[in-house]
């Protein structure tokens, strides 16, 4: 899979290592299902086993409470895994603060923010039914079509218009909710450029079908001259 | 006349425990919101259980019986904690 | 009512209250909505084969996928699972019945009536936002089409319907097990069913509540999910809080039903039975408290999300469990592969894959690319298709010839497993690798690569739906012609199969009991098989003297029958401006629902209708309480998260708006106080009407029974008067909006609640005129005092709640 940005390449990790782990613990549980259904199949000449429950009596209970702890313990860090793992991943997409946007640096009105190091400002994203809208800190608007740099910060503050929208970048694996009275931030350095989709992810109408935008991921240089000449 | 005496001992509790209420809210503007709040809320709180205890009789009955309603506040509670955590917790 | 009217083969159906007979009614409905969901369902696989097709345009679509996934949810899985219960669990707890028989017909009524709603609704365009019916998109100004609120109507005859019956099933767990059928003596079927109405006496009432505010919204404009301060997230968090647990609700049976199965044909008993019923326990719990998983994205922050992940991370833990015990079950068996056993075992199989992949949705991480994807819709059919439909239809061949008394055809039935369970994962596998595609989209374009997994899926649908016809038309013809079954085909352990097949209409000719040695004994002292449940062969059908087994009546279908016709006409009325929404309902049907509901009330109450009380039961741990008293606590725990959801909503608008009206500026405290007062009083005089009768003064009885009629009515004297007080003043500002919302909401809900409360005392006052109550028969007095003490201690909290802060 060819690496598009950040948040895919940190999505691939974690998928990897749940992928891996759930195909280890199914093969296990299959194989072992697998086997005890042929050995212990029913033949003529097998007999039920001494402790067979039967009408008029309830059966023994039986069982160890040492091997449901072994298996809990067993799962238990299993999952501890992936919860550590889950959490190192959405401290860094999703951290309370996100990083320093600088998708802005380079640009001659931003000069000052790039000297101080300051994070550049975040960009409008407004779902509506059934368009996107993009809005920059010009107050450039864009339908349905989304520009950003390369190999830069881009944070976007994600809001909806009306109903109950959800933003996803497909091919960059990231999405948040955009719901109307609510800002919910997310941020991604895009790696290559080329176009890419952006899709809505919540039933919000007929027409949800169509809400969709491209996100346009330039070479800094165009980005720069579009933005730069953008009204 | 026992239960009598007890049913009309709570119901006077009851009505000062209102009056009580009524009169906090002429000093609200005294009192700081949250202790206000509180305090308010726990006499409600304290008037639910009398009237559990006594006018339901819960007092006299096995203690499993108010087990589903005891259920039944916890579970509403961690509704109303949770989604408070949610909208205030960052 | 006469009840001669309908032939008796069509009365035994209409009018029964037998809880077998309910069974099979529940059992053939949930099959046929099972028919109708699958279809839409393979209409929409029909639309999703290729790319930018369109045989099913757009709107079409999305109402197919929501009525799909309601009907699945609320009218399949768990009625399915529930006819079962009706039929199987008061045999195999040896209980003469469900408690209170005709609340469960009326359960059954209201289901089937509510599931026609949702159907109507088609005609005037259903709900079309997916069955989670996410907020603002369902309020009025972007969903002004009446088919919403019929099938919020459907909702609610539902949940109504659900919380009959987990009251009824409590009471008759708790209360009616036969002697020596202590709790940890029941079978695992009957666990899972406790467990599953554990929680749905508490997840429903949170549905109802916010299906109720939808409701409201809708036809009075008020404000909860329209507006930005309550809205998506309102809607999102009582939503979720019910949807969690009801997704354990919708499972839960069918695991319940494999644990019993696998130790029949494995002929060994359950590995660690004890573990596995602790277990759904502890999962049940633990459900309560995950339901922010569906919200991970919703933006509520790193620290609900994590805390989240760990607590739904933490629930497959129990899962675990289960699955192990199942498998650990198999070592040293004798397994016979019969279609059951198969179904069985198939189903934790596909569970296996559902549990893991649920792992992945845990984690909110991973959540922010699989939100609302395929790779979701997979998973979820992975539980409730292949562990839940799976583990149902392992029911139906394992109970069939219990039910039917006759044998279905074994060869054609395992066919039918084998391609079911291919067809299936052809049908939901390849939707896992489809974790780019949006779920709920009606095409996509021929350049997202989608097409050739989507048109596997399709086939594979086609598959899974085509073999299930070998299963109707097994089932059926061998009802008609299948050999007999005789009474335990299976070799199985558990009470039902010491009945003949079919059973009896009144089950045991006498109570069996489990002696200290696990042993069953009959009537006659001895043990199985030389005893029998049976104790002479020539009674068969000739009723005994068990009064209601015989007992039909017709008032459960009436009253459902109102009940639907009330709230159809509350639902089809005229919507006449949209903002601010303004809505006339059809007041014809509403007036025949009344009309019909109060007769069907008067007429249930007047009815007689024994139900016999068995003295020797196991009780634990609610000895010495009466079952309609436990049944009237049991419920009250139901209300409280009915309320508790209500005043939830409110402290959620309020905490998240800006601002509010100060204390006293819109609500009179003096109203409040005095309102307070008038309902404090009216407990004092309902508990001396209890006192009265008691002592067996009539006179007192009437009395405090009039005082409390009469305090009811001042209590809404002053309450209609405040309403239209606030109502001609304009409350509905948009600066008043949310105040107004919840306190219209709240205390309306509680007002109909005190109008109730006053009808028990008509009732209770005609009853005492005629002499009765007050020769220590005064239980209905004390019922009626619980409700209205509960009234009243909501009242206490709704007093600071909305006059004092």
């Amino acid at each position: 899979m060819a690496v598009v940005s950040n948040t895919q390449v940190i999505f691939d990790n974690l998928y990897g290592i749940f992928t891996d782990l759930a195909i280890v613990v199914g093969v296990i549980v299959f194989a072992l299902m697998g086997y005890l259904i042929i050995r212990y199949r029913a033949t003529r000449s097998s007999s039920d086993p001494e402790d067979t429950p039967r009408l008029g009596r309830i059966p023994t209970s039986r069982g160890h409470g040492r091997n449901v702890l072994i298996t809990v313990t067993l799962s238990t860090f299993l999952l501890a895994v992936l919860i550590i793992t889950s959490f190192a991943a959405v401290d860094t997409l999703f951290p309370n603060n996100p990083p320093n946007a600088t998708w802005c640096y380079g640009i001659a009105a931003y000069n000052q923010t790039q000297v101080a190091g300051q994070s550049c400002p975040r960009l409008d994203v407004t779902g509506h039914q059934f368009y996107w809208v993009f809005r920059y800190p010009n107050n450039h608007t864009d339908l349905n079509l989304f520009r950003v740099p390369a190999n830069s910060t881009v944070v976007l503050d994600v809001t909806s218009a009306d109903v109950f929208h959800d933003f996803g970048i497909i091919q960059f694996k990231i999405k948040t909710d955009a719901i109307q009275g609510r800002t919910n931030t997310i941020w991604f350095i895009p790696y290559k450029t080329g176009n890419y989709t952006i899709q809505c992810f919540e039933l919000c109408g007929t027409g949800h079908v169509g809400m969709i935008a491209t996100l346009d991921v330039m070479p800094v240089p165009d980005f720069q001259l579009w933005y730069t000449s953008a009204k | 006349m026992n239960t009598t005496y007890l049913y009309l001992l709570v119901f006077a509790i009851l009505v000062g425990g209102t009056d009580i209420e009524f009169n906090l809210a002429t000093l609200q503007a005294t009192i700081p919101y949250g202790y206000y709040v509180s305090i308010l809320l726990g006499l409600a709180g304290v008037k639910a259980i009398l009237i559990a205890m006594f006018y339901q009789h819960l007092k006299y009955e096995p203690r499993s019986l108010s087990s589903w309603v005891i259920i039944g506040l916890v579970i509403a509670s961690l509704l109303m904690s949770l989604s408070f955590i949610q909208l205030h917790g960052h | 009512m006469s009840q001669e009217i309908f032939p008796p083969r069509i009365r035994r159906w209409l009018f029964t209250t037998n809880h077998k007979e309910v069974g099979i009614l529940y059992l053939v409905t949930s099959l046929f909505f099972f028919i109708a969901a699958g279809l839409l369902a393979l209409t929409m696989r029909t639309q999703l084969s290729v790319p930018n097709n369109n045989v099913l345009n757009e709107g079409l679509y999305n109402q197919f996928v929501t009525v799909h996934g309601l009907l699945m949810i609320f009218w399949v899985l768990s009625p399915f699972a529930f006819g079962f219960a009706n039929y199987i669990i008061p045999l195999q707890i040896g209980a003469r019945d469900l408690a209170f028989p005709r609340l469960n017909a009326m359960s059954y009524w209201f289901y089937l009536f509510s599931g026609v709603a949702i159907i109507m609704s088609f005609i005037f365009g259903a709900p079309d936002l997916g069955w989670t019916l996410y907020s603002p998109q369902t309020s009025f100004q972007f969903t002004p089409t009446i088919g919403l609120n019929v099938g919020a109507a459907a909702l609610i005859l539902i949940t109504v319907s659900i919380t009959m019956s987990s009251v009824n099933f409590l009471v008759t767990m708790f209360k009616m097990r036969a002697p020596g059928m202590k709790l940890r003596n029941m079978p695992v079927f009957p666990w899972a069913i406790l467990v599953t109405i554990f929680m749905m006496l508490y997840a429903f009432p949170s549905f109802l509540a916010a299906v109720l505010l939808l409701y409201v919204d809708r036809s009075f404009g008020t404000f909860y999910f329209s507006s930005i301060q309550g809205g998506a997230l309102l809607w999102d968090n009582v939503f979720w809080f019910f949807g969690h647990p009801e997704v354990y609700i919708v499972l839960f049976p069918a695991i319940g039903l494999i644990a019993d199965v696998i130790p029949t044909f494995t002929r060994r008993p359950l590995y660690g039975s004890k573990y596995v019923i602790a277990s759904m326990i502890a999962a049940a719990i633990i459900s309560f408290i995950v339901w922010g998983h569906h919200m991970f994205v919703t933006g509520i922050g790193l620290t609900s999300t994590k805390l989240y992940t760990v607590t739904t991370i933490a629930v497959s833990l129990p899962f675990d469990v289960m699955v192990i015990a199942m498998i650990e079950t198999l070592i040293k068996a004798r397994i016979k592969l019969k279609a059951a056993a198969l179904f069985a075992l198939g189903a934790i199989a596909l569970f296996v894959i559902g549990g893991i992949t649920g792992v992945y949705l845990a984690s909110v991480a991973l959540d922010h690319a699989l939100r609302g994807t395929y790779f979701v819709v997979a998973h979820f059919h992975y539980i409730m298709v292949g562990g839940s439909i799976m583990g149902l239809i392992a029911g139906l061949y394992y109970w069939f010839p219990k039910i039917t008394g006759r044998m279905y055809n074994e060869a054609i039935a395992r066919i039918h497993f084998v391609i079911s369970f291919i067809g299936f994962n052809i049908l939901y596998f390849p939707m896992f690798l489809l974790l780019d595609m949006p779920r709920r989209i009606q095409t996509y374009a021929p350049d997202t690569g989608w097409g050739s997994l989507n048109s596997l899926a399709t086939l594979g649908g086609f598959i899974f739906g085509g073999a299930q016809i070998l299963l109707f038309l097994n089932l059926f013809l061998s009802q008609r012609r299948g050999p007999p079954s005789g009474p335990n085909p299976w070799d199985g352990w558990t009470l039902e199969w010491s009945l003949p097949s079919p059973v009896p209409g009144h089950d045991f000719d006498t109570i069996p009991t489990i002696a200290e040695d696990g042993t069953y004994r009959f009537g006659n002292g001895s043990s199985y098989p030389n005893g029998s449940a049976r104790l002479d062969d020539s009674k068969v059908g000739n009723g005994l003297a068990y009064s209601h087994l015989e007992g039909m009546s017709p008032w459960p279908i009436v009253m459902a029958f109102a009940a639907f016709l009330f709230f159809l006409g509350l639902s089809i009325g005229q919507p006449t401006s949209p903002t601010p929404v303004s809505y006339k309902p059809f007041w014809p049907l509403i007036a025949d629902g009344s009309i019909l509901g109060v007769i069907s009330l008067y007429g249930y109450s007047r009815e007689r209708f024994s139900v016999h009380e068995e003295t020797r039961v196991e009780s634990w741990p609610f000895r010495e309480v009466p079952n309609v008293k436990l049944g009237i606590w049991t419920f009250l725990g139901a209300e409280v998260i009915f309320f508790g959801v209500l005043i939830g909503a409110y402290f959620f608008v309020r905490t998240n708006s800006a601002t509010w009206p100060a204390v006293g500026e819109l609500f009179s405290i003096r109203n409040g106080f005095a309102m307070t007062l008038v309902l404090l009083t009216s407990s004092l005089t309902a508990i001396m009407a209890l006192a009265s009768a008691k002592i067996g003064s009539r006179r007192g009885l009437i009395a405090g029974l009039l005082a409390t009629f009469g305090l009811g009515a001042s209590f809404l004297y002053i309450k209609a008067t405040e309403w239209i007080e606030l109502g001609t003043h304009g409350v509905f500002s948009v600066a008043n909006g949310l105040p107004a919302t919840s306190y219209f909401i709240t205390t309306g809900t509680h007002g109909v609640h005190v109008v109730a409360g006053m009808c028990m005392t008509v009732y209770l006052l005609a009853n005492t005129l005629k002499g009765r109550y007050t020769k220590g028969d005064h239980d209905a007095i004390e019922h009626f005092g619980l409700y209205w003490h509960f009234v009243d201690i909501v009242w206490v909290f709704l007093f600071p709640l909305f006059y004092l802060i």
